[in-house]
């Protein structure tokens, strides 16, 4: 059991060594969003997910609701996480396994032959610890930048996390149509003024070329 | 100070968050799976992501300035490009940042030289 959780711990290093950068870019990026340091390390503690993280601290200032349905929108894909691990393994620590169930230890997951509940909260203690330590160390880091940097340069920030969560995203040519189709569809909307609505319709557009895509492999 | 719209939307977020993981967890055996979900779901946040993009870079271009529009434009390049070799976020946002401040920073010396 406890050794189950130690090889969990370990497989761990590897979702750390990419967690530490993502977190003290979300800690540098949140204080330049204008959010406090308490306020930072509360993000990172309780919601656990980086990219609606990012979402969130983005989109707040322009509206709080408006942040909160696209945040939480994003963090859908975690329902199919849960289903699958509940088929895989049988877990009784359902409350605790679910806090720190993100991207990256699904992944490890799911790959392990002989998976147990130990394991995988083996993984989550190294990726929270990680995600939350590297927070910390962005909002301190944040806080000396913003000092000695133009804060235009830190808001950039932003959008080379985006950019570099969408490059790697891309996997086929259906990937690339949807991503062209959202930029001249969100540049229109921004030409009429009303650009920041484009996030809550680009998913309808993304369903409707799914859509489209399937009956076409059909 | 700390801002209470802040702290209730973080509340929120965390909240839809956690449900998304557990529902499907404790209820999981009652579940179907569906590949066709998943890949909605990924598209949606490809979607969501690039109108990010978007309408974040766009004011920049707009605006035609020359000493944001010319780093931005580089850094992505480079972004793309060493994606290629490099998997990770965190990595290649650092990278992008660096190069974007580094142009920037030349790029005001040399107005600041000429004028």
């Amino acid at each position: 059991m406890f050794r189950e959780y130690l090889y969990g711990l370990r497989d761990s290093l590897t979702i750390v060594v990419g967690y530490i950068p993502v977190a003290v870019v979300f800690g540098l990026s949140a204080i330049a969003s204008g959010f406090t340091f308490f306020e930072t390390i509360i993000t990172s503690m309780l919601i656990f997910a980086g990219m609606s993280q990012f979402i969130l601290i983005n989109m707040i200032n322009i509206s709080p609701i408006y942040a909160i349905i696209l945040a939480s929108l994003v963090n859908l894909r975690h329902i199919v996480y849960g289903y699958a691990l509940s088929r895989k393994c049988s877990i009784s620590k359902k409350i605790l396994v679910a806090f720190g169930l993100t991207d990256e230890v699904y992944a490890l997951s799911i790959c392990r032959e002989k998976l147990t509940e130990h394991y995988i909260i083996g993984l989550i203690t190294g990726a929270y610890t990680s995600w939350v330590s590297g927070t910390v160390l962005g909002t301190l880091i944040g806080n000396v930048l913003l000092k000695i940097m133009f804060i235009s340069n830190l808001k950039f920030i932003l959008i080379a996390l985006f950019i570099s969560i969408l490059v790697l995203y891309i996997e086929n040519v259906k990937d690339i149509i949807l991503i062209l189709l959202i930029s001249s569809l969100s540049a229109i909307l921004y030409m009429f003024n009303i650009g920041e609505i484009s996030p809550l319709i680009s998913p309808i557009i993304a369903l409707i070329l799914e859509k489209i895509y399937k009956c076409r492999t059909i | 100070m700390i801002n209470i719209i802040h702290i209730i939307a973080i509340v929120i977020v965390a909240i839809i968050t956690y449900l998304a993981r557990y529902i499907p967890l404790k209820h999981g055996e009652k579940l179907t799976h569906s590949n066709e979900i998943s890949r909605i779901l990924r598209s949606c946040t490809i979607a969501i992501i690039t109108s990010l993009i978007i309408i974040s870079i766009l004011p920049t271009y707009e605006k035609l300035e020359i000493s944001k529009a010319i780093p931005l434009t580089i850094s992505i390049l480079a972004i793309v490009l060493t994606s290629r070799k490099i998997n990770n976020i965190g990595i290649l946002t650092i990278i992008g940042f660096i190069i974007y401040t580094l142009i920037r920073i030349l790029l005001e010396l040399e107005i600041s030289i000429s004028s």
